[in-house]
């Protein structure tokens, strides 16, 4: 029963994501803590600097903290927050982290709270997948791949990517049309 | 006392309502007078207090100067390489507006000029833009310069310290419109999607009123 439940929950699962996720999510559990989908941005040509997004949910009853991340391929990382003044980019380092409450979400996003790699040694490609960590007060530190969406991406891909999402429906009926 | 005719408005009273009637006329002639003369967008460049003459060394090579320009609209913005988040994104978007505008018959160029002289060097930058459409060329110069032409253009940029020792750059955002004379057009709304970012791109290279 437990194992119907399962299946139940990962098709709704799969469901939901096919209907408004990401074509290729990736998820990772640390604990209490649900991380969505961590993702960059390819990089163009000699750039230093990249940026890392994702979503955490805290579904325990102790409150967390997210307090910085890394990536191989960058010297460090730092917790920094995006805000528009008009049209004026305000920048600001989040030196004491995000608090994730007991219950909710908290999104890295291009035009918000993000992660900034800093002292890049080699391009992100788009498609690829790089490793990299996120650092918690409690959880500790959880190794997680960040997937290189396109250098124009300002959210994960979704729309057109999706449709080479499973190379297995192709092989089904859509080859009779 | 029916047949009496009725007295005529005193003189005064008349007087003062011709006098009504000929300010109105004057203000509509003047008003419709400042209406036709209003500058479009081929306006004389002394007349706009955004935008100013530049030479600055191209990421292509050798050095853009304004002046070359003239008689061409172009596009401005500013920005620096070791931005993470809005700098790249808005790159790839504009670019990508302007290979479609370009598809469709026009040809404008836009101006990438970094507010971070010190680190983005020529070859920074040539490396940099190379990853994004030939119609936008990166542009670089002295800090004296960059200053200086951020200071013309009215764009805001600010240092911001950073915990592990380096800084980033607050900074205006917006992608400048410039007529055929140099004078500030408007701002280029990348936001409201590609159609309307197109018909103000269309009307800017048509020497039209953009906004």
């Amino acid at each position: 029963m437990r194992h119907r439940a399962f299946t139940t929950a990962g098709l709704l699962l799969s469901l939901g994501l096919a209907a408004l996720g990401p074509a290729d999510a990736h998820d990772y559990t640390a604990g209490p803590l649900k991380i969505g989908h961590p993702w960059s941005r390819a990089t163009p040509g000699g750039a230093k600097v990249a940026g890392g997004y994702l979503t955490v949910t805290n579904t325990g009853t102790e409150p967390d903290r997210l307090t910085g991340g890394s990536l191989e391929a960058a010297g460090r990382g730092e917790l920094h927050t995006m805000s528009m003044e008009g049209n004026v980019m305000k920048m600001a380092p989040l030196p004491n982290g995000l608090d994730i409450a007991p219950g909710k979400t908290v999104t890295l996003a291009p035009s918000g709270n993000h992660l900034m790699f800093l002292e890049l040694k080699t391009p992100l490609k788009q498609g690829e997948r790089v490793k990299g960590t996120l650092t918690f007060e409690r959880a500790g530190t959880v190794p997680v791949e960040f997937a290189v969406e396109s250098l124009a991406a300002k959210a994960p891909a979704g729309g057109g990517a999706s449709q080479d999402r499973s190379g297995h429906d192709h092989t089904g009926h859509d080859h009779g049309h | 006392m029916a047949t009496d005719p009725r007295p005529t408005p005193p003189a005064p009273q008349r007087g003062s309502t011709l006098i009504l009637i000929a300010f109105a006329l004057a203000l509509v002639g003047i008003i419709g007078a400042t209406v036709a003369f209003l500058p479009r967008g081929d306006r004389p460049a002394s007349l706009s207090v955004v935008g100013g003459p530049f030479r600055l060394e191209s990421s292509k090579g050798g050095v853009v100067d304004a002046q070359a320009l003239k008689g061409k609209p172009f596009l401005v913005f500013f920005g620096f390489t070791q931005c993470p988040n809005v700098c790249p994104t808005t790159l790839a978007d504009l670019g990508s507006l302007l290979d479609e505008f370009g598809a469709r018959g026009g040809d404008l160029q836009a101006y990438y000029i970094t507010l971070d002289p010190e680190r983005d060097t020529p070859e920074v930058m040539r490396e940099y833009m190379a990853s994004f459409t030939d119609r936008i060329t990166g542009l670089t110069g002295t800090p004296q310069e960059i200053e200086r032409v951020a200071r013309d253009y009215r764009a805001f940029v600010k240092k911001v310290p950073l915990p592990g020792g380096d800084y980033t750059l607050e900074h205006t955002l917006m992608v400048y419109m410039m007529d055929r004379n140099g004078g500030f057009a408007g701002p280029l709304d990348l936001n409201a999607g590609h159609p309307l970012a197109l018909e103000q791109l269309r009307k800017l290279a048509s020497g039209g009123r953009t906004t």
